[in-house]
């Protein structure tokens, strides 16, 4: 896989080993990979296969125990706790399979939580919380808590909660894994729209046919490695 | 978890265990050392045996005439009996027994009486002055005011009659003696004085006369009264001894009666013992519920932390409860599960509860000073029950949130929560209401018995008011988070957010308010308690030390003076009669006079308002004192006395001197005959006096029947005092004897003038015959304005009784001196009277009121000395044989610290460390519990981004308010409490409305400590708590959610 000049994710001979000795879990085994700004792509692989390591590893969740991981040129894994931290406020976003909402807030509160840590005025952030509520559909769900709104509802919060600090790289683990697939699609055709519109880079890792589909590309992740696009539609 | 809840349930145990040890064990041992400490006078039994003046007289029976000439069988009876109470322990045994009146020798003078008196304790009640004791049939020896007075010195001799001229007994006089002050002289028909002018009418007694051991009895004069006294050394005496002694005591009475009441005209028991140990069991009784008090707050904030953490390990363990349900589990049997296992932790508990308490008690009793035995007397066996109790009941609590697993949630379940809750609020506030009216009247329970009210009271409002505290804080939490939304940053809204929206914690927001209350509440108490005891310590001493008067009162005052450089006075403190109301019993008038010149550096006890200065103002005397100032300590006088138509009249003049504190006291100078010879008298003063009274009794004999006697005659007497000088100011004026009495002689003119040789004093009258045949002639000359009216400031009590008004006019009898008085003042007590209908005079104005009516009775009952006094003023006066004297902060600290009393502070000890500890028990278990639900949320907010340190800054922010606005908000409630309740719960020793009343007490410095204890500890708790769980909950916690 060659390196695209000016990549928004540059992953190169990443490993990452979780445990010692015989019950070592080699989770990565030298992966590359490159990621234009932009663009979508979708990971695709079974269970363990690696998927959600990559994407902690991209998303400074997690830090490879070899190779170098770059996001807009900054070498994730040779920041500090706190310089992770700021990139994730600042230019990564992340969506989760379990939504990740904080219950005490409402969802339009647990939207502007990314713009509260970037201390943004206060107008902007109502406005822009605003328009994202609005962009999920969700505005006459303003002031409900999670536990008060449906799953798609949920994941659609968190989407709008992951597009609030206007990121530079999308990272979506199984954004419509505890959905119906009706909501999934809508949950999908939301994430293919926003990184068009927002014009970011989006790493997803899905089992979701519609999602691959929806993708850019794919890329299939077997036993920690990366074997090469996936087949798509 | 459990180790937390193990912990609770040692602590509130112990707390209960500890109080009961205080109740049950600490008693015991205060009323041992109580007893041991009070004085022997107030330890003693004794019984006294009247017999009449004329045994003979056919109206007294066979069995009286018989003891009265030989009391030998009842005193060996009555002896018996008072001892037997008192089983193998020592006791001392005393004996009064003294005769009816007997003539002294005629000697062509007025009639005169005296008596025989036997004492067994004869140097603890006088001090040989010339001579020695007898020891031998017909030697006597008397006081040394009497033998003045008669003439008599060792080597005398005189004789007792039956009627004035016989001579049937005997006497040489070996001794004379000064009668030590004290209550033994109570006994003495002369109360010790040696003479007494008017002992019957106007026949003036002496005595005694203190002969030999047997010598009574052998002289065959009848008796008159016997005393027999017992005190017992209750040094060694065990509780059982106390107890069993007790009851003896209390049956001595009737068995007393039974036994010797036909035998005697009058029997008198007076059981101090009896008094002293009631009112110990009073003192106990009120110790005892507040110990109840902080027994019952301990096992409520107990019982309230074995609650929250019954709440917390069932949300812990939710998940796995549903889960056994859905297996198929029973609830049952999820209950008994439960049971068992809270069983278990109860009887893990009590081992260490019990050896806990033990402890705590062994320290706290041994830091109030009841050196407790490591063994409490009674056995362990109520501490053990005790502790077994509370463990398994709060094992029980530990099971009520398994009760309502699986009961359906939702907005109905919340609804009957909140109304459950609300009426659970009403009614507590309802009962703390009803509690709190009636502390306000005081209906409590004085005495012995542990009153209900005051246990229950204190637990009602605090438990009441912490419910009601946390009403308003979800209002502000809300508040708080509207604020919050328009904030740019997260961290506060987020500890906001946090605070109005988990409601989980309000059952530790309950418990920390309840425990800051309770010590903020305990400390505030305990220091208006003690401020009360205080407080009734100085009205009932009435200033800052107090001595009873030396029977030879002059110069007292100096010797106080130069031991204590403190403002002295000579103190009037006696039952009066007033209208109706006659002396003696529980609604006597007690009439209190003292000097109020400097009332402020005198009196001591607090007043509702203003000071006594102001109290006292107007009551002291206006004019001066003149009189004549004396040199040295003897006066010499020179009196010649004429008598117009050579009628033959004696003239026995006595001095009335005051010294330089004020006191006054009638010397007798001697007898001269008016026949115009110059005679030289003496008499003995004590340095720097003056004489501001010359009495005079006149005494003229002749043939009434004489048809050529005068109706009439003119005198006139010249005193000289050679040395001595006219005082400047006052004038002399002759006493005005009350208009109901005889007069059979009265004073025309009094001169006063200094002479080359010293001050002589004229005195011109004229004498009424034949009346001056039949009765002495009293005159008196003082050396200031008559006096008519005193003004008196009376007690709030007695106007209240009488109805009396300032202005008001009230007539008082010293005894047979009636004093005519106007009330200047009312005040709320008056100081050494707290409690009793009483009168407050100055004493010089009473004194003066008195002199003005020719009774020359000494009116200085005791010596006050207030002011800013040295540490050691009472030992030192103790030491110089001054006393016994009553210091106001030994009696304050008695009150407050002493034994029947210090398992009160033991409790409000033990109340404040609870409350502290279990606070801070909570504190951490809600914490832990809290943040460990939290790690996830953190999780995701580093995920988003947040800083490490900014969300330790949310957490401890939220924290800070959910733990610190309680300990603040229970820190007021406390102060709220102890404003509203702690002057009520206070009460005196006997359980009484305090007087003064008590007043609340701000130890500010110890309130704000124990506040700032509370928040730095549970700060202490949280802080690393909140640490560790955002150092916990990394991101990687984030990778482990399903699918992240």
């Amino acid at each position: 896989m060659s390196a695209a000049p000016g990549a928004a994710v540059r992953v190169r001979d990443v490993h990452r080993t979780f445990g010692s000795g015989p019950s070592a879990v080699h989770a990565l085994r030298g992966v590359d990979l490159d990621v234009a700004p932009g663009e979508l792509v979708a990971l695709v692989g079974r269970s363990g296969s690696g998927k959600t390591t990559l994407l902690n590893v991209v998303g400074g969740l997690d830090r490879p125990d070899q190779g170098s991981v770059l996001v807009d040129g900054v070498d994730v894994a040779a920041l500090s706790d706190d310089e992770q931290a700021l990139l994730r406020r600042d230019r990564v976003a992340f969506v989760f399979q379990t939504f990740g909402l904080m219950p005490v807030l409402t969802a339009a509160e647990n939207i502007g939580v990314p713009m509260r840590l970037r201390e943004a005025p206060v107008a902007e952030r109502e406005r822009r919380v605003e328009m994202l509520l609005e962009l999920v559909g969700l505005a006459p769900h303003a002031l409900q808590r999670p536990d008060e709104l449906s799953g798609g509802q949920q994941q659609r919060v968190a989407i709008a909660r992951a597009l609030a600090g206007s990121p530079r790289l999308l990272v979506a683990d199984e954004p419509t894994g505890q959905l119906d697939s009706e909501t999934g699609l809508a949950v999908m055709a939301l994430i293919r729209g926003v990184v068009e519109a927002e014009g970011m880079t989006a790493l997803v890792a899905t089992h979701d046919p519609v999602m691959i589909a929806l993708a850019d590309r794919a890329v299939r992740v077997v036993d920690g490695r990366l074997v090469g696009a996936a087949e798509r539609g | 978890m459990l180790v937390a809840v193990l912990t609770v349930m040692v602590a509130g145990a112990s707390v209960v265990g500890t109080c009961v040890l205080l109740l049950t064990a600490s008693p015991q041992r205060a009323l041992q050392l109580a007893m041991v400490r009070t004085p022997v006078a107030d330890v003693e039994v004794g019984v006294a045996l009247g017999f009449p003046e004329e045994p003979d007289d056919p109206d007294v029976s066979e069995a009286v005439a018989a003891t009265a000439r030989d009391a030998s069988g009842a005193v060996a009876e009555a002896s018996a009996m008072l001892t037997a109470p008192f089983g193998d322990l020592p006791t001392t045994t005393t004996t009064w027994t003294s005769t009816v009146m007997r003539y002294l020798p005629a000697d062509g003078r007025p009639l005169r009486l005296a008596y025989l008196a036997e004492l067994d304790d004869r140097d603890a009640r006088g001090t040989l002055a010339t001579g020695r004791w007898p020891d031998a049939p017909g030697e006597a020896a008397l006081p040394t005011s009497a033998a003045r007075a008669l003439g008599l010195d060792v080597g005398s001799a005189t004789t007792l009659g039956e009627g004035p001229g016989d001579g049937v007994t005997a006497l040489t006089v070996v001794g004379t003696f000064v009668p030590r002050p004290g209550p033994a002289w109570d006994e003495d028909p002369l109360q010790g004085a040696g003479v007494s002018p008017n002992y019957r009418g106007y026949i003036t007694g002496y005595g005694p006369f203190v002969v030999a051991p047997g010598e009574v009895a052998a002289s065959g004069v009848p008796l008159r009264r016997v005393a027999l006294r017992v005190q017992p050394d209750l040094t060694p005496a065990t509780a059982a001894d106390l107890t069993r002694a007790g009851a003896g005591v209390d049956a001595l009475g009737k068995e007393l009666s039974s036994a010797l009441g036909d035998r005697t005209q009058n029997l008198v028991v007076d059981l101090p013992y009896a008094r002293t140990v009631h009112a110990a069991r009073d003192q106990r009784g009120v110790t005892g519920s507040g110990v109840l008090a902080v027994a019952l707050l301990g096992a409520a904030l107990a019982a309230t932390t074995v609650v929250l953490a019954a709440r917390l390990v069932a949300g812990r363990r939710a998940a796995e409860a549903a889960l056994l349900s859905a297996r198929g589990t029973s609830r049952a049997r999820l209950v008994g599960q439960a049971a068992v296992e809270s069983g278990a932790l109860a009887i893990l508990a009590m081992v260490p509860a019990t050896a806990l308490a033990l402890a705590l008690y062994q320290v706290l009793a041994g830091a109030v000073g009841l050196d407790p035995d490591v063994v409490p007397e009674g056995g362990l066996l109520p501490l053990v029950a005790s502790v077994a109790v509370v463990t398994v009941t709060l094992g029980g609590l530990l099971v009520l949130p398994w009760l309502r697993t699986g009961s359906t949630r939702g907005a109905r379940e919340d609804r009957v929560g909140v109304v459950a809750r609300s009426g659970a609020d009403l009614l507590l506030l309802a009962l703390a209401a009803l509690a709190y009216l009636q502390l306000r009247a005081h209906r409590v329970a004085g005495g012995a018995t542990v009153d209900p009210v005051l246990v229950v009271a204190p637990v009602l409002c605090l438990v009441a008011g912490a419910a009601l505290v946390l009403r308003p804080l979800p209002l502000l939490a809300r508040s708080a988070e509207a604020r919050a939304a328009s904030s740019r940053s997260l961290t506060w809204p987020l500890a906001a957010w946090g605070v109005a929206r988990r409601p989980q914690g309000a059952a530790a927001a309950f418990l920390v308010v309840l425990a800051s209350a309770c010590a903020t509440f305990g400390i505030g108490f305990a220091a208006t308690w003690s401020q009360s005891q205080r407080d009734q310590a100085a009205a009932t001493v009435g200033t800052d030390l107090s001595v009873p008067a030396q029977l030879g009162a002059l110069g007292t005052g100096a010797t106080l003076r130069a031991a204590t450089h403190g403002r002295v006075s000579p103190v009037t403190s006696r039952p009066v009669t007033l209208g109706s109301r006659a002396q003696g019993g529980d609604g006597a008038v007690q009439l209190v006079a003292v000097d109020t010149r400097d009332a402020d550096g005198l009196l001591r006890g607090r007043l509702p308002s203003g000071d006594w200065a102001d109290v006292t103002s107007g009551l002291a005397p206006a004019g001066p004192v003149g009189g004549i100032r004396l040199t040295g300590t003897s006066a010499a006088l020179v009196v010649t006395g004429h008598v117009a138509d050579d009628v033959p009249m004696t003239a026995t003049l006595s001095l009335v001197v005051q010294d330089g504190d004020g006191a006054r006291a009638a010397l007798p100078a001697g007898e001269v005959l008016l026949d115009g010879d110059p005679h030289d008298l003496a008499v003995a003063v004590p340095p720097d006096v003056r004489v501001v009274a010359v009495d005079t009794r006149l005494a003229a004999s002749g043939d009434a029947d004489d048809p050529d006697q005068p109706s009439e005659t003119a005198f006139d007497l010249d005193v000289t005092i050679p040395g001595a000088t006219l005082e400047p100011g006052g004038t002399w004026s002759p006493a005005r004897p009350p208009s109901s009495d005889y007069v059979v002689a009265a004073l025309d003119r009094i001169t006063a003038e200094d002479v080359p040789e010293g001050a002589r004093l004229t005195l011109d009258g004229t004498a009424f015959l034949p009346g001056l045949f039949w009765s002495e002639g009293t005159l008196t000359a003082i050396a200031f304005e008559p006096v008519d009216d005193v003004p008196v400031v009376v007690s709030a009590r007695l106007a209240d009784e009488l109805g009396l008004a300032v202005g008001d006019g009230v007539d008082l009898a010293l005894g047979p001196t009636p004093v005519s008085a106007t009330v200047a003042g009312i005040a709320a007590y008056i100081p050494s009277q707290p409690r009793a209908a009483a009168l407050l005079a100055d004493v010089d104005t009473l004194s003066r009121a008195t002199l003005s009516q020719g009774n020359l009775d000494p009116l200085t009952d005791a010596w006050w000395v207030g002011g800013t006094l040295p540490d050691d003023a009472a030992a030192t006066l103790d030491a110089a044989g001054v006393g016994p004297v009553t210091d106001r902060t030994a009696v304050a600290r008695e009150s407050a610290e002493g034994p029947l009393r210090a398992a009160q502070r033991a409790a409000a000890a033990l109340l404040v460390i609870a409350a502290i500890t279990l606070t801070f028990v909570g504190t951490a278990l809600h914490t832990t519990t809290a943040l460990e639900a939290r790690e996830v949320d953190v999780a995701r907010l580093r995920g988003l981004g947040a800083l490490r340190r900014s969300v330790l800054r949310s957490v401890l922010a939220e924290q800070a308010v959910l733990i610190g606005v309680p300990v603040l908000a229970g820190g007021l409630l406390g102060v709220l409490a102890c404003w509203a309740v702690a002057p009520l719960l206070t009460v005196s020793a006997e359980g009484l409305r305090p007087v003064p009343a008590a007043l609340v007490s701000w130890p500010w410095p110890a309130q704000v400590a124990t506040v700032l204890l509370l928040l730095l500890g549970c700060a202490a708790v949280v802080v690393p708590l909140a640490a560790r769980a955002v150092r916990r909950a990394t991101i990687a916690r984030l990778r482990m959610e399903p699918g992240a």
